[in-house]
């Protein structure tokens, strides 16, 4: 597996548990009521989404299903099932709520229920896809449209911001002009619908340009380079006032991080590389907590560095390890196949099955648009329309009340508003975010068994919302991030054991994210970004999402 | 003096032994100031609680502007909605199971099956409902439905919110901001936005008025005592209300300020808003007031204007347990 495809399903488990810490987060965050049930709502979301779009029953087979809309046309589709799950779930955590939300400190126990296998759905059988037929491009044309509409977007709140490069030039091209839309005054010209509409040329044009030809590889690439350039932007702007120290001290903890972690790949036996890797990184924390403690500078940034030094790291290990190998033993070629394998991580590359291209200096390459991909499009636009319903809601009077109603019921009592009409509205509301969530998963994981809705994800869901900062929206994207990089990555760790010792670490990864939790809860209780205080009706602007 | 706004008559409430409130029956004129005094423990703040909505009434009625506040306060339309709603859809859910599952209908009938218990929940807790509300001596509890009528309380201890802004406790209160309902929210921004634009305008000259417009971005919870108790006059007038029930408006505010707090409750008396006003501060009550009642052991003592009321043996005995 390249490293983009990694990064492809870590961004699609950042999306589900995005959506679903939003859920609890207006719930817990922005109300005050606090749902240990909320793996409920996801998994009442997962079911019906599943049940809607299964076949109907086969009485050869050995499962029985209760709706099997599956063979339906519109109706036994995806975008039908998640609106079903996400309708019921609401109503589901209206109804549950109801008899409980008088009390003041909810407890909302949903019994786990059983259901065994789901299998693939139609649309999984187009890919990979077939570029000779229309259906191919249309697909394709889909995936560029969201990714470029959120790049442009995202590229669209920095185009005035003092920058070296010709910012507002790459945006007036990737828009394609359309922002002569922004100086007119009806209001069609906001960021987002901008970035919007060169989405949708962007997907157009991709649809012609591989109907007419077929140059699948140039027009990923293309695309692929213009999110990199916009992540680039992003993170050089995010961090503009960093200094050259604190720039160092970071890169320094990625590649501290990175030495640490070497003695896994390269020494043989178990014990002595345990040993060594603990042994670095304990001298890492360690060189940490000494500069936080003793040198002033470096304690005032010490959340910034280490956000420098992961992204280093990460860096380092999707674009760096990959061609290592090959390097060491001098194969040129196959380190450049591998670096454009990475860097074009909109296309994937390798298998028997897909578009061959001979390329100078690189070789072979067989690149296919696979279906995470096409998930990643759905569940990025998902994940970023979401994002901007709640921020807009919770921005707005409504939000206000909400606020008003966890800080003290009584006052809204007697200002003439009814808190229990505004929890109800609260419950159904983040119980839907959940079923949305839980309705993702099911086409995310192809597969639902009832031990995958153990109250473990709720806990997952709150270390989220805790560690982003409850009460802020965008905590629960930075959040999902974090927990889901952690997961990721102690995977990839675990795959340097042998396998008798890789469950063992699999199963250690709780413990040491329950002692997260704890950390968090005691040195950091308002979380990374803390609450989100900004006074309501302050204008809602675009979210970044990295494309 | 015009007509009585709030009538009072033998208002009664027990807390387990205590009785705080003992029989309290007195008028509150439209377009006046009332003080209500009493020595502590007098029933004063568990009357106010009673008149807002706060707590049920054992015994008496009290009546704002002619109609029963027992009445004004039964359940809201919303309400009704939600739990008819929800028992509607539980007992239809049910009634659709029982139709395809035991009695082995198929479809259509199921659908009846499912009308039927739908129709039999929603119209059961209706019923229910009415048959709750006629039953004498029910009492409700919706202090949201008086402070829609216009009868609004502030509280001895304040109660602002912390994590808000002085401003966004002040935005808070004016009723029924489209806003405030998620369609209008998500569907029609443009009216929200103008509406919010007018309410931010008016909670700024509110905080101007209170002299408080410098810490306008500040949380509550960083406010002095003083400006709190301020903020929460600011909050109850932004409801245009006609009846404020004020507990001790200007405990903890210094002097200049409360002599201007006092000129602009006099001044709104003048423009029709209607005052009673719970204080120890009596140079404060003995200058404000039109009508004075004196409580004492969870009755009315004696009731009269500022002068008599200062002359009066049996609120000496009361203050000061002498004759």
């Amino acid at each position: 597996m390249a490293a983009s495809d990694v990064v492809i399903s870590f961004m699609l488990l950042v999306s589900i548990y995005g959506i679903l810490s939003l859920g609890l987060n207006i719930k817990y965050g922005h109300t005050g009521l606090l749902d240990f049930g909320h793996v409920g709502f996801y998994l009442v979301g997962a079911y019906t989404a599943a049940l809607f779009v299964l076949g109907p029953d086969d009485p050869t087979d050995f499962t029985a299903y209760v709706i099997g809309l599956g063979d339906v046309p519109v109706i036994g589709t995806w975008a039908v099932a998640i609106l079903a799950a996400t309708v019921l779930a609401g109503i589901v955590g209206g109804l549950v709520a109801l008899p409980t939300i008088r009390l003041r400190e909810d407890y909302l126990a949903i019994t786990v229920l059983g259901v065994s296998v789901i299998f693939q759905r139609v649309i999984q059988s187009l890919f990979p896809l077939a570029m000779d037929t229309v259906v191919g491009p249309a697909l394709f044309g889909l995936i560029v449209a969201v990714v470029w509409a959120v790049a442009t977007g995202a590229l669209g709140t920095l185009r005035e911001s003092d920058s070296r490069l010709p910012l507002a030039a790459v945006y007036a091209v990737t828009t394609f002009g359309l922002t002569r839309l922004q100086r007119r005054p009806d209001g069609i010209g906001s960021l987002p619908a901008v970035g919007a509409l060169a989405g949708l040329v962007a997907g157009v044009l991709s649809f012609v340009v591989l109907v007419a030809v077929d140059p699948l590889l140039s027009l990923g690439a293309l695309v692929s380079l213009y999110t990199w350039f916009v992540a680039l932007v992003l993170v050089s702007h995010h961090y503009r006032r960093l200094g050259r120290r604190e720039w160092a001290v970071g890169v320094g903890l990625g590649t501290g991080l990175l030495v640490a972690l070497l003695p896994l790949p390269v020494v043989e036996s178990v014990g002595l590389k345990s040993a060594l890797t603990l042994g670095l990184l304990a001298a890492l924390v360690a060189a940490y907590y000494l500069g936080v403690t003793r040198i002033e500078w470096v304690a005032r940034v010490k959340l910034t560095v280490v956000g420098v030094g992961a992204l280093w790291f990460v860096a380092l290990w999707y674009f760096l390890l990959p061609i290592l190998g090959p390097l060491g033993d001098g194969d040129l070629a196959a380190a450049l196949n591998i670096l454009v394998q990475n860097v074009v991580w909109i296309l994937q590359f390798g298998g028997d099955v897909g578009i061959d291209y001979a390329v100078v200096f690189v070789g072979d390459l067989t690149t296919k648009v696979d279906y995470s991909r096409f998930q990643l499009a759905g569940f990025v636009l998902f994940l970023v329309a979401l994002y901007s319903v709640l921020e807009l809601t919770v921005r707005s009077p409504f939000g206000r009340v909400l606020r008003a109603v966890r800080n003290d019921e009584t006052v809204v009592k007697s200002l003439g508003k009814d808190p229990f009409v505004y929890k109800v509205q609260t419950m159904v509301l983040g119980s839907a975010l959940g079923g949305f969530a839980g309705a993702l998963w099911a086409m995310y994981a192809q597969g639902l068994t009832f031990t995958t809705f153990a109250p473990r994800i709720t806990f997952i869901t709150l270390l989220i919302m805790f560690l982003g900062g409850a009460g802020n929206n965008k905590g629960m994207l930075l959040g999902a991030g974090i927990f889901w990089a952690f997961q990721q990555a102690t995977t990839q760790l675990a795959s340097y054991f042998p396998p008798a010792v890789r469950v063992n670490i699999q199963a250690f990864r709780l413990v040491v994210v329950g002692v997260l939790f704890l950390l968090v809860l005691y040195y950091i209780p308002e979380g990374l970004l803390g609450r989100d205080e900004r006074s309501t009706s302050t204008s809602t602007s675009t979210s970044e999402v990295d494309g | 003096m015009s007509d009585p706004i709030l009538e009072v008559e033998n208002l009664r409430k027990t807390f387990g032994g205590i009785v705080a409130v003992d029989g309290a029956t007195f008028d509150i004129d439209a377009g006046s100031i009332t003080g209500l005094i009493g020595p502590n423990g007098a029933g004063k703040t568990t009357t106010f609680n009673l008149i807002s909505g706060f707590y049920e009434p054992d015994d008496g009625v009290v009546r704002y502007d002619g109609q029963n506040l027992q009445r004004i306060m039964r359940p809201h339309r919303d309400e009704t909605i939600i739990w008819g709603g929800a028992s509607g859809l539980v007992t239809g859910t049910l009634g659709g199971i029982v139709g395809l599952a035991p009695l082995g209908l198929s479809a259509a009938p199921a659908l009846g099956t499912t009308a039927a218990g739908a129709a039999l929940g929603a119209g059961g807790y209706l019923a229910k409902q009415r048959l709750t509300q006629r039953r004498p001596g029910h009492t409700n509890s919706r202090p949201y439905m008086l402070a829609r009528e216009g009868l609004v309380r502030t509280f001895q201890l304040t109660r602002e919110l912390g994590e808000m802004t002085a401003l966004e406790n002040l935005m808070l209160a004016p009723q029924g901001q489209a806003g405030e309902n998620l369609v209008n929210t998500w569907l029609r921004r443009d009216r929200v936005s103008e509406e919010e634009a007018a309410v931010r305008e008016r909670a700024a000259e509110m905080l101007e008025l209170l002299e408080m417009d410098h810490v306008r971005d500040e949380p509550a919870g960083n406010l002095s005592g003083g400006q709190r108790k301020l903020l929460e006059l600011g909050r109850v007038l932004m409801l245009e209300p006609q009846l404020i029930l004020l507990d001790e408006p200007v405990a903890g505010v210094n002097p200049s300020l409360t002599q201007k707090l006092m000129a602009r409750i006099e001044a709104l008396r003048d423009e029709g808003y209607t005052f009673c006003i719970v204080e120890h501060d009596m140079e404060v009550i003995m200058e404000l007031s039109d009508t004075i009642i004196v409580m004492n052991e969870g009755k009315k003592l004696v009731e009269g204007p500022p002068a008599e009321i200062r002359t009066d043996d049996a609120v000496i005995e009361a203050y000061l347990g002498v004759a």
